[in-house]
């Protein structure tokens, strides 16, 4: 083995820098550092170089939350075909256990799928309607809808964070047919998040998943990538629309129940 | 917030646990790349999208975000190449032109006592910059070791090609990259320093590891 020279030393410094060299191969190159004054100011000043890029070009740069959603939507939608091909490899299992599966799956259909009003919810917190109600402030927001609809609205009250931007009226699907609702938009952020006021009565506003926050239950349903939170005071249902965490929204929505 | 995305599957919970915290990254790298917010949007869903489809190809326990990369990597080769502008990357004169003039990163040596007016004043933006004006096979060479921290063999996967073809391209590529912030920092007048001559041309690592074991000097 030859000993190693000052061209091969330098041609062959990045790979040594980033520690790719075998044990033998590293010992030659630390053996020509240390008595090569030289080679060393080089590497040096390499590695100083290397050390101070390295942070600049490894700065992590995440993506903005609104692709996020938009990622998860199109990866939301791309499971559909999967589950389908799920179903399908599911045939090949004996037909007594089959039917079985089919007799559970008849049953919990109607669970899984979602109420008109969820898909209402989400829908109407996609589109950016405009406010009738221009207001940040909660009273005033109220004082609109009274007369307009059947019932009292009040606006939830969230903390500082999130910005009251208006309301408008609306109306949302039920097993009953169409109702008026209250339609309630606030900043939080980047992000929006939304209320859905209706009246709760006749509907079955059970099926989601149910936790209980600040001693109230609170029933969450997740569509296309956005939580739905429905929570009820008195004869009024609240549904609470948003991409936020879910932990995030927890905290939020505890402040206003 | 994401286990509803794909209801309570174990595939599909795996792929949000362990492909999902990738996305950042992936979108780093492809906005490197492209220089466009929207094209490097649409690169790191088609990445994801692609890479749920075959997700039972991924082998649980090996590297998740090399496997991602390469996905990306190829997509980005095969139909994103042509949409990243060119106009503002180094033509093949600049290259040559900045290789021969600082090909000995000593030559232009920041004094001791200069180094930190030279992160001051260079190191940030024109970092990114630089970068960004690398022709496109030596910045993917630079993005997947400096930023992502690949290995030579890992990005050798990735770009179909030997391991002496990387570390050849990454060593043009930071050299460039050294090159363009020396003349930055040159023409602002924050060092100064006579570029000087050329270096014999680079070797591939494959042949200089044979001309070791062959005990030959150069």
């Amino acid at each position: 083995m030859s000993r190693l020279c000052c061209s091969d030393f330098r041609q062959f410094m990045d790979p040594y820098l980033d520690g790719e060299f075998d044990v033998r191969e590293r010992a030659e190159f630390d053996a020509h550092l240390a008595i090569c004054g030289d080679c060393r100011r080089h590497y040096e000043e390499r590695a100083w170089f290397q050390q101070s890029l390295r942070p600049v070009l490894a700065k992590p740069v995440p993506m903005p939350p609104d692709a996020r959603v938009r990622l998860r939507a199109k990866l939301a939608m791309a499971t559909k075909p999967s589950g389908l091909k799920l179903w399908i490899r599911r045939l090949a299992i004996p037909v007594p256990l089959l039917a079985a599966a089919c007799a559970v799956f008849l049953v919990v259909t109607p669970l899984a799928g979602f109420a008109p009003w969820v898909t209402d919810a989400v829908d109407q917190h996609r589109l950016t309607l405009p406010v009738e109600v221009p207001s940040s402030m909660a009273d005033d927001v109220d004082a609109w809808f009274e007369g307009k609809l059947p019932f009292r609205v009040e606006s939830p009250r969230f903390d500082e964070n999130v910005h009251l931007l208006g309301g408008r009226l609306s109306r949302i699907g039920g097993t009953a047919g169409y109702r008026s609702a209250a339609y309630i938009i606030y900043g939080v952020g980047r992000h929006k998040l939304s209320v859905i006021a209706f009246e709760n009565r006749d509907l079955d506003l059970n099926g989601g998943r149910s936790r209980v926050i600040q001693g109230k239950d609170v029933e969450f349903y997740e569509r296309n990538g956005y939580l739905v939170a429905l929570y009820n005071r008195g004869p009024v249902a609240y549904a609470v629309t948003s991409d936020l965490p879910e932990e995030e929204f927890v905290s939020i929505l505890k402040s206003a129940l | 917030m994401l286990k509803g995305l794909f209801g309570r599957k174990k595939e599909h919970v795996d792929f949000e646990e362990t492909a999902m915290p990738v996305a950042d990254a992936l979108y780093g790298a492809a906005l490197r790349l492209l220089r466009d917010p929207q094209l490097a949007e649409d690169l790191v869903q088609e990445t994801l999208l692609r890479a749920y489809r075959f997700w039972h190809q991924f082998e649980p326990g090996t590297n998740i975000k090399a496997w991602l990369f390469r996905i990306q990597t190829n997509l980005f080769i095969n139909h994103y190449r042509k949409h990243q502008g060119e106009q503002k990357v180094l033509d093949d004169r600049q290259v040559d032109d900045l290789l021969e003039r600082y090909s000995e990163p000593a030559q232009v040596t920041i004094p001791l006592d200069l180094r930190e007016s030279f992160l001051k004043e260079v190191v940030g933006d024109e970092v990114l910059a630089a970068l960004e004006r690398l022709p496109v096979e030596f910045r993917l060479a630079v993005l997947l070791a400096d930023m992502q921290d690949f290995s030579y063999k890992e990005i050798a996967e990735m770009l179909d090609c030997p391991v002496g073809t990387v570390m050849s391209r990454l060593h043009r590529g930071r050299k460039l990259l050294q090159a363009q912030l020396y003349q930055y920092a040159l023409d602002r007048g924050i060092i100064s320093g006579p570029p000087a001559e050329e270096e014999a041309e680079v070797e591939s690592l494959e042949a200089f590891r044979q001309r070791k074991a062959a005990g030959g000097e150069r």
